[in-house]
């Protein structure tokens, strides 16, 4: 099975940002040395708790740290930005680090209201425009743009021998549809989604159709895990990752990911109780086996071609540690 | 003395964009060990002989590449973005490589009409915006923002740099005013360049970022052991800019090929005018024109541009001038 890695590039308790993006370029190294296929990091804006406010910077740094693994943005947030813009950056990027590059793209804002409003002014209007935005990305991309279209003399230089690989990030049948009709590939954020994650998955296989880029669909199904040597010390690490969503849900714009201590002596109450028992519905925590086993099954479910892993923990060490551990149960 | 580079990631003509691209990070290894100050690369749109478009992205690469040289944008050209995403690019890039990033930003529309419609998605940006745009970056890279409901992440210790490019007085004007350093680009326009830097020391209001006026010159160069050899390379030079005049293709030539080509009088005339932007020569003769500049603007460091074809002879140009001056 083809693993792949999705950070979000999280900011502990005690620790600095810095620290942060700093372990998410060691996390890439580790990934690549284990035999991960893919490392991808996020887009957050205005969250103190999640450091990267800027994958195609982040890229640019850890590229230049790696060898070998492919590396891309899941996702950027295409309604802030303009498509021929995304297009020279992850072209620069495509010829700093040939054959290397994907390019995820997500509609989400990322953050506040008011953190969209800074970034790109109407935010729901541009999300209205997404279909346009993929469109003219991937004419930029393809440098395809038909020669009576006012783009056609534009080229989003430097332009590299082998394209970066564009996928569509999603979470609902909407986003499955648009990969089908543009034709590229597709991530299915398992773990974001309150929705039947194979009937949509299965609706991008049937209506994909070829255009400009891969030939085949091809599918990415992203899921969190917290894995540990034992379910014990999962479940303990799981517990301050619950914390931590429930402390961002109320709009407290916590400062790091709570130390398991913290969590063990927060007295959850019985609606954050329930809050969790809906997040653990899709996540994976466990033993190697125990992940294995759920891993496993959710891949032969899906059908998927690839499984990424998203995992959040208090400490740089454990979250490593769960990465090694599921890579060595499975391969 | 100080001495900086500026690179724009030129593409020689048969090569490709991403040797361009190795040798701006080469460039940037060897100008640190002959103990440049700063390298700052551009931005430059739908131009088929220039591979710098995305200066937040290769510095990234080239600071990860590098120890201490700063490394910076020669610039953003800000009218066309949302000052609180390049706030938030230069926040990664400075929690990344602490105390090392220069942020410089320009008003330039960045390429023709289209390539601006392009990079703005169709909607026309007005360049009066651009004073509006300085002080909202500034505040979002100080986190003194009226707006308190929204911050530039991630939250760092330390700041980048704010240079205002200009080649006039109303780039000066507005560096002063909002209290950021400041580039001359004699390289642009080496025209009254004294009276815009003596503008700006003058009237130089302290901002939260910086508190004393701080300003360089970028120069075009090109130094050889000979001036005769140094004159042989500058002809790639002076064909280049005359077809980015012209709006033709911008591949560098070749000093073979660039001396093979005929030129119309006029063609001529537009090469001598460009010359003023440019130092030719010896190391003596760069130095001892460099020294005048010096006294001319009064500034104490300069940023060196050198498009020529052949990335050694580049090299050397850089090497001999860090030999002479530094």
């Amino acid at each position: 099975m083809k693993l792949s890695i999705l950070d979000q590039a999280p900011v502990l308790s005690g620790k600095t940002s810095q620290d942060a993006l700093i372990e998410s370029m060691k996390l890439a190294q580790c990934g690549e040395k284990l035999g991960y296929t893919r490392y991808w990091i996020a887009e957050h804006h205005d969250f103190p708790g999640l450091a990267s406010s800027a994958p195609e910077v982040m890229l640019g740094y850890i590229g230049a740290n790696t060898e070998k693994i492919r590396i891309g943005a899941g996702a950027i947030l295409l309604p802030h930005y303009k498509p021929y813009k995304v297009a020279e950056t992850f072209n620069m990027l495509a010829t700093l680090f040939p054959n290397r590059i994907d390019l995820g793209i997500g509609r989400a804002p990322g953050g506040s209201a008011e953190a969209s409003i800074a970034l790109s002014g109407n935010f729901l209007e541009n999300v209205r425009n997404m279909p346009n935005s993929i469109k003219e990305l991937l004419h930029f991309l393809y440098n395809n743009y038909p020669a009576d279209q006012m783009f056609s003399k534009i080229t989003a230089h430097p332009f590299p021998d082998v394209a970066p690989v564009p996928w569509i990030l999603g979470t609902s049948e909407k986003s499955a549809i648009q990969a089908a009709e543009h034709g590229t590939a597709y991530a299915f954020g398992h773990f974001m989604s309150d929705r039947d994650g194979f009937e949509i998955v299965n609706t991008y296989r049937s209506s994909f159709r070829q255009n400009g880029g891969i030939q085949e669909p091809q599918v990415i199904v992203t899921i969190s895990i917290i894995c540990a040597e034992t379910t014990e010390q999962a479940e303990e690490l799981a517990l301050s990752w619950f914390l931590s969503k429930i402390q961002t849900d109320k709009g407290k714009k916590n400062k790091g990911i709570p130390t398991i201590e913290e969590a063990k002596n927060y007295s959850f109450t019985s609606e954050e109780q329930e809050r969790m028992k809906e997040m653990r519905q899709k996540m994976i925590i466990g033993s190697p086996k125990e992940v294995k086993k759920e891993l496993v099954e959710l891949q032969s479910a899906y059908n998927a071609d690839e499984m990424m892993i998203v995992t959040i923990t208090n400490s740089y060490e454990s979250r490593k540690k769960s990465y090694e551990l599921i890579a060595k149960e499975i391969w | 003395m100080k001495l900086s580079v500026l690179d724009q990631s030129v593409i020689s003509k048969n090569l490709n964009a991403g040797f361009a691209l190795q040798n701006t990070i080469k460039l940037a290894k060897r100008t640190e060990e002959l103990g440049y100050t700063r390298f700052w690369v551009a931005e430059h749109h739908n131009s088929n002989g220039i591979a710098g478009t995305s200066p937040e992205v290769l510095i990234s690469t080239i600071a990860a590449q590098t120890n201490k040289i700063r490394v910076g944008s020669g610039g953003v050209l800000l009218p066309q973005y949302s000052p609180y995403k390049i706030a938030e690019d230069f926040k990664v890039l400075e929690a990344l490589y602490p105390n090392r990033m220069d942020l410089g930003i320009g008003r330039s529309p960045g390429g023709s009409a289209p390539t601006r419609l392009a990079l703005t998605d169709g909607m026309r940006k007005s360049l009066n915006e651009f004073p509006r745009q300085v002080t909202e970056l500034q505040e979002y890279i100080a986190n003194t923002q009226s707006n308190q409901e929204v911050q530039a992440y991630p939250s760092i210790e330390t700041r980048p740099e704010i240079w205002m490019l200009g080649v006039s007085q109303r780039g000066a004007r507005l560096a002063a005013e909002k209290g950021t350093a400041f580039t001359y680009g004699h390289f642009i326009n080496p025209i009254s360049g004294s009276i815009a830097m003596k503008h700006y020391r003058e009237n130089f209001q302290p901002s939260s970022i910086l508190r004393n006026p701080q300003a360089n010159v970028c120069v075009f160069v090109v130094c050889a052991p000979t001036q005769e050899a140094a004159e042989e390379m500058a002809v790639s030079q002076d064909l280049w800019l005359l077809a980015i005049e012209k709006g033709e293709d911008t591949f560098i030539l070749s000093k073979e090929e660039a001396k093979g080509i005929q030129l119309s009088e006029e063609d001529q005339e537009i090469i001598r005018k460009n010359r003023k932007r440019a130092i030719i020569g010896t190391p003596k003769k760069v130095k001892d024109e460099i020294l005048h500049l010096s006294e001319v603007y009064q500034t104490e460091e300069f940023m060196i541009i050198t498009n020529i074809y052949d990335f050694e002879d580049k090299m050397q140009s850089y090497t001999l001038l860090a030999e002479a001056i530094l």
